[in-house]
């Protein structure tokens, strides 16, 4: 066993994923917040717990009269 | 040193060796280390809430409880929705999974298993099946027919060899990815009940899966007590990324609708959002008030919305981009335990220690 508890078959293991991950081609911080802020506006107006649905259409809106209206 | 024996050569060599290898490797595996995060650090030119800065706050956000779902006589450990939107499934600490008509809170199916503490279950994706286990290290699945008891067609698919955390069938009923207590993730053939490839890698209990919503990916993330989240490739095995960041077990772990990035939920009370191809963490949802375990978390359909479903009874209500509490749930009676979002994205379920489970929209 080595000083980090790891025998070496899992230190060999741990060595082959980090050089692969050594490999990984890596998005800037900004342009990945970019595109997840793209994918966000694009699908925005069709969440429905952000934009309340037409009430004809929620499934979950209960056919009695609102009680505060 | 030649003048020994060569037995005793040989045995010295071999002992030196082996020293000198592992030290090899430890050396290569902490320059790598070393050389990760120097690049990582130079992709790293803008954080998160800088980034979002001019992007309007939301405001008016309100939900509320539209049905609560009574029936189990234990905790509620797990649920999941069917796709046609309608129907939930729930597993509780009783040994009972139940499988409700959210709209009118019918239940249309029990069963009992065979053990306590049923910490997964799923809904296959044609709706005609559910899987579950938990303490008996097994994923048993149950067709749903209303002319026959799901018991009497059950059968085991999967055996683990400690206890059975989550489980997630793909993209049809053919197969389901387990994971478990002894640290391994597991693809099967429902059919044959045979494994078609492990995933080994996590030095603890994985907690949570989640497959990745696009189609071409062939991915899936896990969580564990290990505090790190992994990316695998379900057809090589391959752990192709890893996620360090957390200070304690990462108790769930859910794609981002796209399937850019993951969320997790976490026993250091943060939950985070981790990018894949900036193989970073992007921002951490917390707040100093915030001091209990997020146990499960889910994005609304756009992504904007991070739920968290912590044990202070609360679910909390982020905004992925700004990283602000958006809004907060005094949702239960005790630990919320799992929640999910609808796949059309109109609500939200949560199920909680306090047996229910709720219906928010």
């Amino acid at each position: 066993m080595s000083m980090f508890g790891m025998d070496r078959d899992e230190l060999k293991r741990q060595v082959e994923t980090l050089r692969f991950h050594k490999e990984i081609k890596r998005m800037s911080m900004s342009d990945a917040i970019k595109e997840l802020v793209c994918y966000i506006e694009d699908k925005t107006p069709d969440d429905g717990l952000i934009v309340a649905p037409d009430k004809k259409k929620n499934p979950w809106n209960e056919t009695r009269k609102c009680l505060i209206l | 040193m030649f003048g020994k024996t060569t037995k005793m050569a040989c045995e010295g060599n071999l002992r030196v060796d082996n020293q000198e290898t592992i030290e090899c490797l430890q050396r290569e595996a902490e320059s790598l280390k070393k050389k990760l995060e120097d690049e990582k650090a130079k992709l790293s030119d803008v954080l998160m809430g800088a980034a979002t800065d001019k992007i309007p706050k939301i405001d008016n956000f309100t939900m509320k409880m539209r049905k609560m779902l009574k029936g189990h006589h234990g905790k509620v450990l797990c649920m999941d929705w069917s796709r046609d939107k309608r129907h939930i499934v729930s597993s509780s600490q009783d040994g009972k999974m139940l499988v409700w008509d959210a709209f009118t809170t019918n239940k249309e199916h029990a069963v009992t298993m065979p053990t306590t503490w049923v910490m997964a279950c799923s809904y296959g994706p044609t709706g005609e099946v559910v899987a579950c286990g938990g303490l008996d290290n097994k994923c048993t699945i149950y067709p749903l027919s209303m002319d026959e008891d799901p018991l009497t067609k059950k059968r085991a698919v999967a055996t683990h060899t400690s206890y059975l955390s989550c489980c997630t069938f793909t993209s049809s009923d053919k197969q389901i990815l387990t994971g478990s207590g002894d640290s391994t993730c597991a693809l099967w053939d429902v059919e044959s009940g045979q494994l078609i490839q492990s995933f080994h890698g996590h030095a603890g209990d994985v907690m949570s899966i989640d497959l990745s919503p696009s189609e071409t990916g062939n991915l899936f993330v896990s969580g564990g007590c290990d505090k790190v989240a992994m990316v695998w490739d379900m057809r090589t095995g391959d752990c192709v990324q890893v996620f360090e960041g957390h200070q304690s077990d990462i108790n769930s772990v859910r794609f981002y609708p796209s399937g850019d990035a993951f969320a997790t939920g976490s026993d250091d009370s943060t939950c985070r959002l981790f990018d894949l191809r900036a193989d970073r963490e992007v921002n951490c949802y917390q707040k100093e008030s915030l001091i209990f375990g997020c146990n499960s978390v889910d994005f609304s359909v756009s992504g904007r919305l991070l739920f968290g479903g912590y044990n202070d009874y609360t679910v909390n209500i982020w905004d992925v981009l700004k990283g602000n509490r958006v809004s907060i749930l005094y949702a239960h009676e005790n630990r919320v335990s799992c929640l999910g979002v609808s796949p059309d994205g109109t609500a939200l379920c949560t199920g909680s220690w306090d047996y229910t489970l709720k219906i928010w929209a």
